[in-house]
């Protein structure tokens, strides 16, 4: 018996040890920021994202730093004068839900020769949530990259106030958020020691390990979502509802985060930020009159579309209105989603774009 | 096994080991044992078949019991003490349907009596008439009683069987038979479980004297921890050291079992269940687009298999512990053996000793005896060889991938019986260090091909199996 008490005494001493070292040294700050991608495992395309790890070998992590670190943008050296470095981020839609890697417009702007005879290097930054606070994230960390140019797609669904905080990578990333939006953050939560323990962290540290599982499952497969075979088509037949997120007939300023797309935009500095009214189903079926599509009452979307080009004009943004570029037809599970070759339409007009704002 | 009933379990098995009147603790473990079967069962579309089962499993212990045991039940009083208890323990469980937690006990909610009784009433009509012909010193029974085992077996190891049998289920209960699937009867343990029972029946058709109590058949049947993944003790020696005493250095057993069970869920729970994230699997197979990355995921299972397999393993041989049990080790580094044949006796050591005793010897014995028209050795070897993997194979499951596995092997141990028959002189008069780097080579080799074997037990689809031997080359 005086051997199994010696046992369970080393083991409970040794566990406490191994506590507080982790309370102490804080690992997961490191951890995160170490990653099998990019060394073993080719690094990813997009961010990691996804609900059914089991069919697309991807998950969503909470961790900016883990996502980042298993990015191929992590193995990047400096800028070479033979490439033009460009960014997106934006929502799902440039993220490339149903689209694998190569399909999205970024996959798609990859590679495209520039009359200078450069060559676009694009980087999917994208990540699958509606809100500009999320992409002012990304944007943040995307500059330290050295882009020579951003693409933002958005939507009108990013930008109402209540968008904004209300998202797993926002909540995951708090500290984050608390430290760029200091005025917004009324709600600042103190360190708590269970929070910072093993306990506290272990599934932060069992998604991380889990990310890095995933890794040869990518590399073998190159799949990083799940490809359903069928899939039920955005509703063309719509409500009798004029309202959009609370608010009737056209939106007022307060009811979105201008703001935060203004900072973006400021963030960026010295980097060209082209911002990109995605394309969106426009609907031609019941009630659609009232709505454009599942999202948007007619009235509230105009009013906001009418305020960006306004805003664009005003301030001189780059700026690619593509909001009816699409065809019913060519939208996949979404009002947004868009399918592989509509990718290469919208691929070809923001190119033209590109070219034209470069060698204008 | 959960991990909560792994903790449960132990706690259990140490506090029953500590009641120091053996008659008490044998009835508790008799209860435990009972409670167990359907505990783990899991749950099952048909209804109240995820409660039937577990009673087919009692019964059919008992049955056998009758068929081979030349006692007069009814005379002996410690067996019916043993059987009433069994069935109490039936209606206990039962009786938790009308209790707040009518699953605590059970996959669901526990049928009503009028479910219940007709079970028991067939199965205590067939010990009893089975028991009647033992002690008329037949045979018939136990060769019945082999008979319908073996034909459950193939039944629950073959997808079409099942599906019929789900149908039919269905059709009977009143449930729509076109939502029915092959993997809506899954009879928690039976693979194991009837091993065991063929093991007593095949000793007890051929004279072995087989003088146990139903309660100790019953333990060794159905002992908690090796439930669900064995190991496949041997009747003899299990029930002899669970009657005895003397059950070793209690602090020993504890120091030991706990060691064990901790190596066994680090195995099955932390590396079986993350290389299992990055392992080849039936609906990964075909999207491998880098050959490199393919092999890595083959090795991944190889090992997945060979941890989830052997944490399980260890697992039950620390609980066992814990309460006084020395199950025999089922796995033993069998990826690090220089050939195909040592491999075999190093993995899944419990299920080939048993493959050995009751089909491989009998049938070697067999093929040799015929004096009149005798055959050549290396048909001989490969006949056995390729019946013994063959049945192996057919164990996992009645599908042609897996008859595939079985020849595989069987060929492979084929090749390699004659190759060190005509090497073997050879390999003894090499010097110690080339002998050294041959070994090396050989593990390499031997692992080369039991990977490989892996991809037709992993993939059922022939040719998804083929065109994923197509991604490697």
């Amino acid at each position: 018996m005086k051997k199994f008490l010696t046992l369970v005494c080393l083991a409970l001493i040794f566990f406490g040890l191994l506590c507080l070292l982790w309370q102490i040294s804080q690992p997961l700050d490191i951890l995160n920021r170490i990653s099998l991608y990019n060394i073993v495992f080719p690094g990813r395309e997009r961010l990691p994202f996804g609900e059914n790890p089991q069919t697309s070998y991807n998950f969503s992590i909470g961790s900016l730093d883990a996502a980042f670190a298993s990015h191929k943008i992590n193995k990047t050296g400096t800028n070479s004068p033979d490439t033009l470095r460009i960014i997106t981020i934006g929502d799902s839609s440039s993220w490339g839900t149903l689209l694998r890697p190569e399909e999205t417009l970024c996959g798609r702007l990859n590679g495209k020769l520039l009359p200078d005879g450069r060559s676009i290097l694009c980087y999917n930054l994208a990540y699958p949530t509606l809100s500009l606070t999320k992409d002012y994230l990304l944007l943040n960390r995307a500059i330290n990259y050295e882009p020579d140019l951003i693409l933002w797609p958005l939507t009108l669904e990013s930008f109402p106030i209540d968008k904004q905080t209300d998202n797993a990578l926002i909540r995951a990333n708090w500290e984050e958020y608390c430290r760029l939006f200091p005025e917004k953050n009324t709600d600042h939560k103190e360190d708590m020691a269970i929070e910072n323990s093993v306990w506290g962290q272990r599934r932060e540290a069992a998604d991380w390990l889990r990310l890095q599982l995933y890794g040869l499952m990518w590399a073998g497969t190159g799949i990083d979502q799940d490809y359903p075979e069928s899939y039920t088509a955005p509703q063309v037949n719509l409500a009798a509802d004029n309202t959009y997120h609370g608010t009737e007939g056209p939106l007022q300023e307060e009811d979105l985060a201008w703001d935060i797309l203004e900072e973006g935009i400021n963030r960026a500095g010295n980097v060209p930020v082209m911002l990109i009214n995605e394309p969106m189903l426009i609907s031609n079926g019941e009630n659609s009159k009232i709505r454009y599509n599942y999202y948007y009452p007619r009235e509230a979307y105009d009013s906001w579309h009418q305020e960006l080009i306004s805003r664009a004009e005003k301030n001189d943004w780059l700026f690619v209105d593509l909001w009816n570029y699409l065809d019913i037809q060519d939208f996949t599970n979404s009002a947004i989603h868009y399918n592989a070759d509509s990718a290469v339409r919208l691929t070809d007009v923001v190119f033209a774009e590109i070219e034209r704002c470069l060698y204008q | 096994m959960k991990l909560q009933d792994i903790f449960f379990l132990a706690l259990l098995l140490f506090s029953l080991r500590l009641i120091p009147i053996r008659r008490i603790r044998h009835y508790l473990v008799l209860i435990c044992s009972a409670i167990c079967v359907f505990k783990f069962q899991p749950v099952l579309p048909i209804r109240g078949l995820d409660f039937s089962l577990p009673i087919w499993t009692i019964l059919l212990t008992i049955c056998v019991y009758g068929a081979f045991s030349k006692q007069n039940p009814l005379k002996s009083k410690t067996n019916l003490i043993d059987a009433a208890i069994l069935l109490g323990s039936i209606l206990l469980i039962s009786a938790t349907r009308f209790t707040e937690y009518d699953n605590i006990l059970t996959a669901s909610r526990p049928p009503q009596l009028s479910f219940i009784v007709p079970h028991l009433l067939t199965g205590a009509v067939f010990a009893f008439i089975l028991n009647i012909s033992a002690q008329k010193e037949n045979k018939w029974q136990m060769r019945i009683c082999i008979f319908l085992i073996i034909a459950v077996l193939i039944i629950l190891k073959t997808p079409q069987l099942t599906l019929i049998f789900s149908r039919a289920a269905r059709s009977l209960n009143g449930q729509s038979t076109d939502l029915a699937l092959n993997t809506d009867i899954r009879w928690f343990g039976f693979s194991y479980i009837a091993f065991r029972l063929l093991s007593i029946l095949i000793d007890s058709v051929k004279g072995r004297k087989t003088n146990i109590g139903l309660g100790e058949f019953f333990v060794y049947v159905c002992f908690p921890p090796a439930l669900s993944a064995g190991p496949i003790d041997r009747w003899d020696r299990f029930t002899k050291e669970y009657s005895s005493d003397a059950k070793g250095d209690i602090s020993d057993d504890l120091y030991s079992g706990f060691g064990q069970i901790a190596l066994g869920l680090f195995h099955k729970f932390i590396l079986a269940d993350a290389l299992s994230k990055m392992a080849l699997s039936s609906q990964n197979a075909g999207l491998f687009i880098h050959k490199g990355w393919a092999w890595a995921a083959l090795f991944a299972y190889a090992l997945q298999i060979y941890f989830d397999f052997s944490g399980y393993s260890e697992i039950a041989i620390g609980l066992g512990m814990l309460f006084g049990i020395h199950l025999p080790k089922n796995f033993d580094h069998p990826y690090l053996k220089p050939d195909l044949t040592k491999f075999w006796s190093s993995w899944h050591i419990t299920l080939t000793q048993w493959i050995r005793s009751y089909v491989f010897n009998p049938l070697t014995r067999s093929l040799r005896g015929n004096k009149n028209h005798p055959l050549p050795q290396w048909l001989i070897i490969l006949i056995t060889q390729l019946t013994t993997m063959l049945f192996i194979g057919l164990w996992h499951g009645v599908t042609i991938n897996f008859v595939i596995w079985g020849i595989w092997h069987g060929f492979g141990l084929f090749v390699h019986q004659l190759y060190s028959r005509k090497t073997g002189p050879w390999l003894r008069s090499m010097s110690t260090g080339f002998r050294k780097i041959y070994t090396v080579c050989s593990v390499f080799l031997t692992i080369i091909y039991v990977v490989l074997g892996w991809v037709w037990f992993v993939v059922p689809e022939f040719t998804d199996a083929f065109s994923f031997f197509g991604r490697l080359f």
